[in-house]
């Protein structure tokens, strides 16, 4: 194990390690056995540390290895009907955050949720989303119904496409899932709303933050939130 | 040609005496933070001032210049996006407009012909109780010296906000929303302004291929829904400003608004075609877009909150409102 991975775990622990090295660590996590045993001793003394385990009684617990059955978990998982793009080439992804600033003027993030789940926490703080964002690399952020963020990353089992056409906006549910046909808000379902096709919802922005302007101390700031888009 | 005569100095001001320009009052040291919060609002209405700003808003960066005047003791404002393709917001008195190439819109078209309250009409800037309000250090922004104010909520309903303050002037050069842990959201902040100054009135005029369409007078709807809705749940401290029919790209939809005095947001019902629009959610530095159906009696609504308050509250929003027949 070499000093870079022992930093880059540690930085990983502390919820401070950058994209690249969480990458670099989760493929060196796959290989190196010793890797695992520290990042498995981390986080029980940092456990024990804030009191979640008390030594001695629940030591035990700490041994056992859950990964197998969440493994098993998100294989059971219904599949999402999506896979990553093919690997961007090295051009793109330094490009990235230009286009992606150069295409302001069309809101391009994009969420994905469900109601159900939401209705079934009342409303909850953590309620779970699926988020895909236009500018995130190909890794895929779930977000589980206990609200803990895993990394999903290409080698994950769940298949994840994500379309990425001009406009960078990105879809990511099958057609037989489109809320037309469902009856209620109650019904399962997954939905999707691509921002930039959504002309209604530009409007709303756009009447929104007159709104905003009129009503709250920060004023004409509002304005400026908007002035790129076109309804 | 119409000038807008603006005062720097009380001098001045006195010996034109016929102005409603606001004179320039610098930010005392002495004043609580709610008084420098006051003066914010007041400068940010009432004086002239001309300034070139970035919106950074998640991972999107807009630079606009900022043109702000009082004409016919109406504020009047042009707000300039510089980069892409040419588009602006053109503030004259009650009619606000988008101006684009193809296309200008109003901003809402509203039913009813009352004119629009807006806060400083309705007795002034209330600081509401669910923020706490610290004063910060001196700092500077645009080249100018500023002092800083946090307002920190006290519950998990709103975002957080720093404030710069011109140390002259009161008036808002930059502002932070930042969530419960901290996190930038937002940042709009000027990068060179000139305050107090004269404006003249063509600079209201919109820029090449742009047109400004004078409004015509709101035709009443055609039809009045035959529904009426409530909120079952408000987050505490917002308050209703707004509660109006609104004509929005072609239709109507019942528009609610709340405010804390910090932030705002926007509740939109329209009765939809089943078939047409989705659900769906979007955030977006410190904006939150939500939609929810909402299925009664048969029919199909659309809920839609837009705001600038986590997605959290959003939701508990449309998740609250309730529709009930007309008495």
């Amino acid at each position: 194990m070499s000093e870079r991975s022992h930093e880059e775990l540690s930085a990983l622990m502390d919820g401070e390690a950058s994209d690249l090295e969480l990458r670099r660590t989760l493929k060196s996590l796959e290989s190196d056995s010793e890797l695992i045993q520290k990042w498995r001793r981390y986080h029980v003394s940092r456990s024990v540390m804030h009191g979640d385990l008390k030594a001695g009684h629940d030591a035990r617990f700490a041994k056992v290895d859950l990964t197998a059955s969440i493994a098993a978990a998100i294989d059971k998982e219904a599949a999402h009907d999506v896979a990553i793009e093919s690997k961007p080439s090295w051009a793109s992804k330094v490009l990235q955050p230009l286009s992606s600033v150069a295409v302001a003027a069309s809101v391009s993030a994009m969420v994905v949720f469900g109601w159900q789940t939401f209705q079934q926490q009342g409303g909850a703080v953590n309620a779970p989303h699926v988020a895909a964002n236009s500018t995130t690399a190909p890794v895929a952020t779930l977000v589980a119904a206990n609200g803990t963020v895993n990394q999903v990353t290409n080698s994950a089992k769940q298949a994840i496409t994500i379309e990425r056409p001009a406009n960078a906006y990105v879809t990511t549910v099958a057609e037989s899932r489109l809320p037309a046909q469902s009856k209620a808000v109650a019904q399962p379902e997954i939905v999707r709303m691509p921002i930039d096709k959504n002309q209604r919802l530009n409007h709303y922005l756009v009447s929104h933050s007159g709104n905003a302007a009129l009503n709250t101390v920060s004023g004409s700031m509002s304005y400026t939130r908007v002035v790129h888009i076109a309804p | 040609m119409r000038r807008i005569i603006t005062v720097k100095g009380l001098a001045l001001l006195l010996v034109l005496s016929v102005d409603l320009a606001w004179a320039v009052t610098p930010l005392s040291s002495d004043h609580s933070a709610q008084q420098w919060l006051t003066q914010m609002a007041q400068a940010g209405r009432e004086l002239n001032y001309r300034g070139r700003s970035i919106l950074l808003n998640g991972d999107k960066l807009n630079t606009v210049e900022v043109i702000h005047g009082i004409v016919n003791g109406e504020p009047w404002e042009r707000i300039i996006h510089l980069t892409g393709s040419p588009s602006e917001i053109l503030r004259r008195g009650q009619q606000v407009s988008c101006l684009h190439p193809e296309s200008s819109k109003d901003f809402k078209a509203s039913s009813t012909s009352t004119p629009h309250l807006d806060i400083a009409k309705r007795g002034g800037l209330q600081i509401p109780s669910h923020y706490m309000l610290r004063k910060g250090g001196p700092g500077r922004v645009a080249g100018r010296d500023a002092y800083r104010v946090d307002v920190l909520p006290k519950d998990k309903a709103r975002y957080g906000y720093q404030f710069w303050l011109d140390k002259e002037s009161g008036l808002l050069l930059k502002s932070v929303t930042v969530d419960r842990k901290g996190r930038g959201l937002e940042v709009f902040e000027f990068v060179s302004i000139d305050i107090g100054v004269d404006i003249e009135g063509d600079e209201f005029n919109p820029g090449d291929g742009l047109k400004w369409i004078a409004k015509k007078n709101d035709s009443p709807l055609t039809q009045s829904p035959n529904y009426d809705w409530k909120l079952a749940w408000i987050p505490a401290g917002f308050n209703i400003s707004d509660n109006e029919m609104r004509v929005i790209d072609g239709v109507t939809a019942s528009t609610k608004v709340f405010t804390d005095g910090l932030a705002a947001f926007s509740v939109f019902l329209e009765k939809i075609d089943s078939r047409f629009q989705s659900e769906g959610t979007q955030t977006h530095g410190a904006t939150t877009a939500l939609s929810r159906r909402l299925p009664y009696e048969g029919g199909e609504y659309l809920v839609t909150v837009v705001g600038e308050i986590p997605i959290e509250t959003a939701m508990q929003v449309a998740m609250a409102v309730q529709l009930k027949p007309l008495p």
